[in-house]
């Protein structure tokens, strides 16, 4: 048993050590996947005898499946066999002090401006009173539950929620979907789960902040976001501070359903392990989002992808009913030898639905990046309007930057506009921001923070300025 | 792939095989590795990226036997030549030379214009350069390389220029179900300049199957404009592959015209092999009934400071449809390089279906790269603009189609040929949009 969970820390881990503990938890079930597996993972968890089922038929559907390999990045045969489907919420390692963590997470932390109550969180520094967790997620679920508002982990909302669970679980991205979410439909941990009762506005972003469950959520995460209708909800995931974590494979599932009237922001800032600079190590991240837009919604996805070796996902938007509204806004950057393949499918069915879609690509060092994304009119959509625009930055002659638009219209009237450019900053605006005294390094910044503006615009105000930095700080030695 | 698809086109080629004892050594060994790796290759699916929007249930689905030699007369062939003064024409009838019908006046020096068949033992450049370019992995090119019977074999020799455009007419006239293959080479030579034209012309009812292979090849300096014009029967499949290869400062300008066929695809494969090359790449896809044209285009820019540019259009009426896929790709070290790709699409019908997928795979930062897609329906804006001038809605839809089409036939600089399609239009659009 330690002998396994060595060689899957030494895949998980490779050459990144920090913050990683040895000790082998009692409540861990064997590496591998069975039909006993899901049914142990489903009985630690007390999962009725429906979830149970349905987490068996996803299994007996993806053991008929085959891993897809038509995507850009290529990565090692995942051993779905030696990964371990099943462990209790580990605490993470604590640290009496900020004095002994580690310094260069903690100038990362600087340079993001994080406040040092939050670094102390995110670090793994024992809460003091003032920052109590406990507390502080007291008052907001008295507050969010005034309205009516649930927000709980994934867990939670199955023992006090089954209703809301059974309607809406599987009812955007079905557990036959597609391999990596199917292998999450049998196998997912925990996640969260949200539902905001018609015409409320949540008063708050709601956030992984403070996410009643955030610890040890891990590799198969599931997150159910319902805004019934006539609500309105902003959901932030992730955050801008590095995250290392010991999974080598993510494969998340994030549905979102917005019934009649309702609008949903969805935020997601990722900066997981990318790896060393030979690209060893480092996260795969194949994550399925899709949200599900009924009469007059509005799905709103807003990217920010920094990490990962290799990022895989496509977050989508099924515009179902007439005059609903899908919107897709991404920043990527790769650097070093970090990959991905991303973009976003807007499938136009209901009538006078539109779509924006602005994807923003920067690639450097060895970085390689493709923008992959479709616009789909069904023949009933009349009156669908598409507005793409995918643009590619290159940095450094040996990155490689891939746009991949696909368009099938339908319906003689609707109107689909898409362009795509690749360039490379040009010399003229460096030399121009470097003769008003910025170092290369902040003027390369700034360019593209400027190339990412519309984008950036679109996350809240807080966000905006932390995933500003972001970029600076990942573009530091990439440039030159 | 059915199981009926296994031995699908053997008895084509071994009728083909036993019809042609008298062929070269060498081609015969082409013909050979070709028909192997089309066995080992088999008929691509929709299960195919690059073949996800086209269906070849029609041509999977039946034994094609080869086509025989049929004559025809020039009357028959009267609507699709181009009116020209001295005009060099060949003609080919099922795959099959037709010297009756050819006009070929006393030629300039160093240019020749052949067909294949003639040339096979004497012309040794042939040998050197058939075959040589189009990639022999694609299904279709290496079943051509098979089961060609014959086709054009036009060379220019270094410094020639030639106005008068080349037009070669490929004609299937059949009474049952048959396949032909017909086979082109294009090379000039170092700072020629040649023009030349490929009619696909479809006569009778039957169903064929057409599956035409051009190499077109543009040495250093030389420039060759070319344009490919489908006028296929409605019975008919067709398949093209235009390999490009241009090399040091030449260039080459290509238009794929698809005006009939049931079901047409066209792949146009360009490779800039050299430094400072050039290609232009236009497409007019005109649908209607049940047509299905698809158009796959690739560019590849191999070494610095290449141009490329592609107009690709389409308007589909009806329930046809039509898919383009465009694809630039930018190698490393490829710097300076600059290529555009436009793809707009007008739907005329709610039946109407279009697929579109313009790629860009870059892999160097010193590059201008774009693209853009479009698809639409005609601007009411427009339409009433040309209402309020007195138009009645169907001659001002009527006219801005034609102008929509005409942006990519106005960069056909063939005089003879742009103006024959000018004309082909305007009868067109008189009766696409109905009452």
């Amino acid at each position: 048993m330690a002998e396994q969970n060595e060689s899957i820390q030494a895949l998980a881990e490779q050459e990144y050590k920090h913050g990683w503990t040895s000790n082998v938890d009692a409540d861990q079930l064997p590496p591998g996947l069975s039909e006993d597996i899901v049914r142990a993972i489903s009985a630690k968890k007390n999962e009725p005898e429906w979830l149970t089922e349905w987490r068996l038929r996803a299994y007996r559907h993806w053991l008929k499946m085959t891993e897809p390999d038509w995507q850009k990045p290529k990565h090692a045969k995942i051993e779905y066999d030696k990964i371990i489907y099943y462990s209790a919420p580990k605490k993470k390692p604590t640290v009496s002090s900020l004095d002994e963590v580690d310094p260069e997470l903690l100038e990362t932390f600087e340079k993001l401006g994080i406040s040092l109550d939050e670094q102390k969180r995110l670090s793994g520094v024992a809460v003091d009173a003032v920052f109590d967790s406990v507390s502080v997620k007291t008052t907001f679920r008295e507050e969010l539950s005034k309205q009516g508002i649930v927000f709980c982990s994934f867990s939670e909302a199955v023992a006090d929620h089954p209703e809301l669970v059974k309607k809406y679980l599987g009812s955007v991205v079905p557990y036959t979907d597609n391999y990596f979410a199917t292998l999450n439909s049998a196998v997912f941990s925990d996640g969260s789960f949200c539902y905001i009762p018609p015409g409320v506005r949540c008063p708050m972003e709601l956030s992984t902040y403070f996410r009643i469950n955030s610890a040890g959520t891990g590799q198969f995460e599931r997150t159910l976001l319902i805004a019934d209708e006539g609500a309105y909800v902003s959901y932030l995931e992730g955050c801008t501070a590095p995250q290392r974590d010991e999974n080598q494979l993510h494969a998340a599932v994030v549905e979102l359903v917005a019934l009649k009237g309702a609008h949903i922001k969805y935020s997601t800032v990722q900066n997981w392990y990318p790896g060393d600079k030979d690209g060893k190590g480092g996260v795969y991240n194949f994550v399925t989002k899709r949200g599900m837009a009924s009469e007059n919604a509005k799905v709103s996805w807003t990217q920010v992808e920094t990490g990962s070796a290799i990022t895989w996902k496509y977050p989508s938007c099924v515009l179902k009913g007439d005059n609903s509204v899908g919107e897709f806004y991404s920043v990527a950057l790769t650097r070093d030898c970090q990959m991905a393949d991303t973009g976003t499918k807007m499938i136009h069915i209901g009538k006078n639905t539109r779509s924006t879609i602005i994807s923003k690509g920067i690639s450097a060092g060895r970085g390689d990046q493709t923008y992959r994304g479709l616009v789909q009119i069904m023949p009933r959509a009349t009156g669908a309007r598409n507005y793409s625009v995918c643009d590619s930055l290159l940095l450094g002659s040996q990155c490689g930057a891939h746009t991949v638009p696909y368009i099938e219209s339908g319906n003689s009237s609707a109107v689909i506009e898409h362009e795509a450019s690749t360039s490379k900053i040009s010399d003229e605006q460096i030399f121009f921001l470097r003769q008003r005294g910025l170092s290369e390094e902040d003027a390369v910044s700034m360019i593209v923070n400027g190339f990412c503006k519309d984008v950036l615009s679109e996350l809240p105000m807080e966000f905006a300025v932390e995933a500003q930095k972001l970029l600076g700080v990942k573009l530091e030695g990439a440039v030159g | 792939m059915t199981a009926t698809t296994e031995n699908l086109f053997e008895h084509a080629y071994t009728a083909l095989r036993k019809a042609q004892p008298q062929e070269p050594g060498w081609l015969s060994e082409l013909r050979e590795e070709a028909f192997e790796n089309f066995r080992a290759l088999g008929l691509p699916t929709i299960k195919h990226e690059e073949w996800r929007w086209t269906n070849l249930k029609s041509i999977s689905g039946t034994d094609w036997s080869p086509a025989g030699p049929v004559h025809i007369t020039e009357e028959q062939l009267k609507p699709y030549l181009i009116p020209n003064d001295d005009e060099i024409r060949l003609v080919f009838v099922n795959g099959h030379f037709a010297e009756q019908l050819c006009k070929r006046p006393p030629l300039p020096e160093g240019l020749i214009v052949e067909p294949i068949s003639r040339v096979l033992d004497s012309d040794e450049a042939l040998q050197l350069k058939l075959a040589r370019y189009a990639e022999q992995t694609n299904p279709f090119t290496a079943l051509n390389t098979a089961l060609f019977t014959d086709g054009a074999y036009i060379r220019a020799g270094n410094g020639i220029t030639v106005e008068t455009p080349i037009h070669v007419l490929y004609v299937s006239t059949v009474d049952e179900p048959a396949e032909i293959s017909p086979r082109t080479l294009i090379f000039a030579g170092e700072s020629s300049d040649i023009r030349v034209v490929e009619s696909y012309v479809g006569l009778g009812t039957a169903a064929r199957l057409v599956n035409a292979v051009s190499e077109i090849v543009a040495k250093g300096n030389s420039h060759i404009r070319h344009v490919k014009l489908l006028r296929e029967t409605d019975a008919t499949a067709h398949v093209g592959w235009n390999e490009i290869n241009v090399e040091r400062d030449a260039g080459v300008t290509a238009h794929s015209i698809c005006l009939g066929a049931a079901l047409a695809r066209n792949d146009v494969h360009a490779v800039l092999a050299a430094e400072g090359a050039e290609c232009t790449l236009n497409g007019l896809v005109l649908g209607r009934g049940t047509q299905h044209f698809d158009n796959h285009v690739v560019v590849d820019h191999r070494l610095p400071h290449g141009r490329s540019d592609q107009l690709y259009r389409a308007v589909v009426d009806d329930k046809s449809r039509s898919v383009f896929a465009g694809k630039v790709i930018v190698r490393p070290g490829a710097s300076g390089t600059d290529a555009q790709q436009q793809n707009n699409n007008l739907l005329l019908s709610d039946n109407a279906k279009v697929d579109t997928k313009p790629q860009l795979e870059i892999y160097t930062d010193d590059v201008k790269c774009s693209h853009g897609a479009t698809s639409g329906q005609l601007d009411p804006n427009a339409v009433f603009f040309l209402r309020s001038r007195g138009l009645d809605e169907r001659a001002a839809r009527n006219l801005l189609t034609f102008a929509f089409a005409n942006d990519v036939i106005e960069h056909i600089k063939i005089d003879a040929v742009r103006n024959r399609l000018e004309e082909i239009m305007a009868e067109r659009f008189a009766g696409l949009l109905g009452g």
